[in-house]
């Protein structure tokens, strides 16, 4: 089973990682190197088989619709490491 | 020392907390650097956790864990301290809030040391992918300790606390756990609460105990079991007393071997180790049956297409922007460009080469024209697998399998093979798609190093598992012998 170096470029896309030309390569060979041992799943009868196998406790599991005080603590160490604020929201690049 | 045995000192006030406390501190000062097991020790904090358990002691406080001091897998978060997954993406995370365990050990009094080593975001075998070091197994400091959690296995088999916490998605507790020569519990997925636990697999992780006796397992496991609210995944049934039957006879109790699994790929030695256990078992009145998991041997190659295709996803969260690593880096104006360089570079350098992997892997067999193909074929047959388990508990009440074919290997001998380490997790991920306990106990040693069996239950039957790997370690010596440093 092999990818395309093309293939790899574009799942780094996809997945955000910005990759240089030797780590394309090893990617290129290692991924290969895997899928090709993944096809053995094709040896397997699945067509009987439900894809959702749900245990009898697997229902949803809701709870009331209401507003729950958050803890000041929590919110200000988390707010603390974002690299960039104002005002006490994050701030992003844009967007659109 | 047995937790029992350090709980009895304890309450008859001839030692400490702080005393205990400060004599693992000190052992992990002294030792550590060369075992290289522990990626924060929390002295200042840990005292405090010791001096509040001795004035509870005090007043007549008697749980178990009380006073007693661990260490957590470095992928469980504590309020306040720094919680890294290993990686460089969070090399300076300070988590805003306890994980539901460290709550549940924080009530009863425990003392967390610190934090241990693991590989990057729980990925690996070794512990030879953690972004800052890799941690030596005490019995060999040239060989892994295994992984993912191998500093936890590392620390609880040399001695650098009473207990420790890990995480198991397809192993990680229950491999280290028989290259370090100590016990590793696999709880059923929902019997501990995940809420605090970095996401790797959501469908597999669970959080469970590294500890030198089952007896012990069984006190931990009691502490950190229970549904909870911030996890909806965990088990609406209460657990059951784990130390209750943990004594009992086993005459009659129905072992399950697959022969399949005692060939030529396993270790001659570790071979013999484990059909003597099965002759041990005999002994003590079990009767060993003959069963067929057909499918087990395609649970590694879904456990490879599921793990990274929720991993892609659960990793996705980490980008920079509102914590974790992020570059300095000059903005190209006002063009929208900046965004997506931001995350490419900050992903692209905070993530170590085994994550990147599993992120490529599972976007790939999730991405349209794949995702038929690969993740909903990989979940036919990972029902399939739970099936058979299903249909073999209708005969037996145990399953035995060796845990890892082999004794722990040198580290660097399988660095540049990722396919070769997948396949370290042949007898541990079917269990782990199952979602059932497993726990792999000392069995045996092979040149000097210690290897494990693994036994399998029923869902939610860990007192069962708890009371036929307990009667193993009252009749055998196993799991008594001890590394010296």
């Amino acid at each position: 089973m092999s990818i395309s170096k093309d293939e790899i470029k574009k799942i780094a896309q996809l997945a955000r990682l910005e990759l240089n030309d030797l780590e394309i390569e090893k990617y290129q060979e290692q991924l290969s190197s895997v899928l090709g041992y993944i096809d053995k799943l094709k040896e397997v009868k699945t067509s009987d088989v439900d894809i959702l196998g749900l245990d009898s406790e697997d229902y949803n599991q809701l709870r009331k619709d209401a507003v729950f005080p958050a803890d000041d603590e929590e919110r200000s160490i988390a707010l603390k490491q974002a690299p960039e604020k104002e005002d006490d929201q994050i701030k992003v690049e844009r967007v659109i | 020392m047995t937790i029992k045995e350090i709980h009895a000192l304890l309450q008859s006030k001839k030692i400490t907390s702080l005393e205990l406390t400060d004599f693992f501190l000190d052992r992990i000062k002294k030792l550590d650097p060369k075992l290289m097991s522990c990626i924060s020790v929390f002295e200042v904090e840990a005292r405090q956790f010791a001096k509040q358990a001795d004035i509870r002691i005090s007043q007549g406080e008697k749980s178990y864990l009380l006073g007693i001091p661990y260490l957590l897998k470095d992928n469980i978060l504590v309020k306040g301290l720094k919680t890294t997954a290993a990686s460089k993406m969070l090399e300076n995370y300070i988590a805003p809030y306890d994980a539901t365990v460290v709550g549940k050990l924080k009530e009863v009094g425990a003392v967390l040391l610190g934090k241990t080593n693991l590989d990057e975001f729980a990925h690996g075998a070794s512990t030879e992918n953690s972004a800052f070091f890799t941690t030596k197994n005490p019995w060999d400091l040239e060989r892994v300790p295994g992984g993912s959690s191998g500093g936890s296995a590392t620390a609880v088999s040399a001695g650098l606390c009473v207990f420790a916490l890990g995480s198991d998605t397809g192993g990680s507790i229950r491999q280290p756990a028989s290259f370090c020569g100590v016990s590793g519990l696999k709880p059923s997925y929902g019997r501990v609460s995940r809420y605090g636990l970095m996401a790797m697999t959501s469908s597999t992780d669970v959080i469970g105990p590294l500890t030198k006796s089952v007896e012990d397992s069984a006190i931990v496991l009691q502490t950190i079991s229970g549904q909870d609210k911030f996890d909806l995944t965990t088990s609406r049934q209460e657990a059951p007393d784990y130390l209750k039957n943990i004594d009992k006879k086993i005459k009659g109790l129905k072992i399950g071997v697959v022969k399949e699994f005692l060939n030529e790929s396993l270790a001659e030695d570790v071979k013999k180790g484990v059909l003597e256990a099965i002759s041990k078992f005999k002994k003590m009145g079990a009767e060993v049956v003959d069963i067929s998991l057909p499918t087990n041997e395609y649970s590694v190659p879904a456990y490879y297409i599921i793990t990274p295709s929720e991993v892609s996803s659960n990793l996705a969260r980490l980008d920079g922007i509102r914590y974790g690593h992020s570059l300095k880096f000059n903005p190209k104006g006002k063009s929208v460009e900046n965004l997506n360089e931001i995350y490419l570079r900050n992903r692209g350098e905070g993530f170590g080469s085994e994550a990147k992997r599993r992120i490529m892997l599972g976007t790939y067999a999730l991405s349209s024209g794949y995702f038929d193909a690969y993740y909903k074929k990989a979940l036919a047959v990972r029902n399939k697998i739970k099936q058979e388990f299903k249909q073999a508990f209708n005969n037996v009440d145990i399953i035995l399998t060796p845990t890892s074919p082999h004794i722990a290997f040198k580290i660097g001998e399988q660095a540049n093979d990722p396919l070769k380490m997948y396949l370290e997790d042949v007898f541990l991920c079917g269990p782990s798609l199952a979602g059932l306990p497993a726990i792999s106990i000392p069995v045996g040693t092979s040149k000097g190093l210690p290897f494990g069996l693994q036994l399998i239950s029923n869902k939610f039957k860990e007192d069962l598992l708890l009371n036929c790997s307990n009667v193993f370690q009252k009749e055998t010596n196993w799991h008594k012998n001890f590394p010296s440093v």
